[in-house]
């Protein structure tokens, strides 16, 4: 249902941008919400049932291509574990933020990360920071 | 040439590259001022987010004056630490240092001149807790504001 908490032991993919990453990893600006945005948009890759993050991605991607965006040669998708990122900024900022199952009508594993504004960069600083390179895919196969 | 006159001639450099700085009208040459100053490795990332751009071209192109205010941040110490580069969604460059061990220095150059800055670093005298500051500063102060955690050393 529209709005429900993902578990804490799954996880989500962000897909960012050629231009804010670097080395393959992602800068704190990929998880910068854009002005007028009340949740930085991400996929549940557990929705998808598969038995690895890296079949999820792909799933994710052709979600994606298949509601018209276009994916970027050069892109890469970053996961975050929904426990660990909640925990991270509880500890760090005292922010409680709140990961949940956004579906829309073409892409049903579609979900958000609400509880911080664009003002908050330490968030996207801290998001950016515990992205692990093992967690980064490419937004082409 | 002498160390002082090697210390004038780079004076001069410099202060020709702020002139040639505030003239310029292409990123272009932005970029070629970064090669006059020696920083060919910032000259190359900077080409190569400007190439990306044929990737998205819907999205907002590299603003031409927060290159020139991130390019005059660069001058402010040129002895400063290499920083990761990247352009937001509006276009606007930012700088970024990845810390040791660990946190982040992150700053954003609007055309206005200003810098947006977030930063998130363990205390040095107690690393259970983090220091965290943002917000929004002039150039010679936010150098100030960042000294110390980039000589700290950066990944």
């Amino acid at each position: 249902m529209t709005g429900d908490p993902l578990p804490e032991s799954d996880h989500v993919s962000r897909y960012c941008r050629p231009r804010m990453l670097e080395h393959g990893r992602p800068k704190p600006n990929a998880f910068l919400l854009r002005p007028g945005e009340d949740h930085l948009s991400v996929h549940w890759l557990e929705f998808f049932g598969a038995a690895s993050h890296a079949l999820a991605v792909e799933q994710v991607r052709a979600t994606m291509t298949g509601t018209g965006f276009s994916l970027a040669r050069n892109g890469r998708f970053a996961v975050l574990q929904v426990g660990r990122t909640k925990q991270l900024i509880r500890d760090k900022i005292n922010l409680d933020l709140a990961v949940e199952h956004l579906p829309l009508d073409k892409d049903p594993a579609h979900a958000g990360i609400r509880g911080y504004t664009e003002a908050d960069r330490e968030v996207a600083a801290y998001l950016a920071e515990l992205v692990a390179d093992d967690d980064i895919h490419p937004a082409h196969p | 040439m002498s160390e002082p006159q090697l210390v004038a001639e780079r004076q001069r450099l410099e202060a020709d590259c702020r002139e040639a700085l505030k003239a310029a009208q292409k990123r272009a040459a932005i970029i070629a001022i970064v090669r006059r100053l020696g920083l060919e490795r910032i000259a190359e990332r900077l080409d190569y987010l400007i190439e990306l751009e044929a990737e998205e071209p819907d999205e907002p192109p590299m603003d031409i004056d927060s290159l020139r205010a991130a390019v005059e941040f660069l001058l402010r110490d040129l002895q400063m630490p290499r920083p990761g580069i990247g352009v937001g969604y509006d276009g606007e460059v930012g700088y970024d240092w990845r810390l040791q061990p660990e946190g982040i220095v992150w700053l954003v150059f609007p055309a206005s001149g200003q810098v947006q800055y977030a930063i998130v670093a363990p205390d040095q005298a107690s690393p259970d807790n983090h220091t965290r500051l943002s917000g929004t500063s002039d150039q010679e102060a936010m150098l100030e504001i960042i000294r110390p955690f980039l000589y700290r050393g950066t990944r």
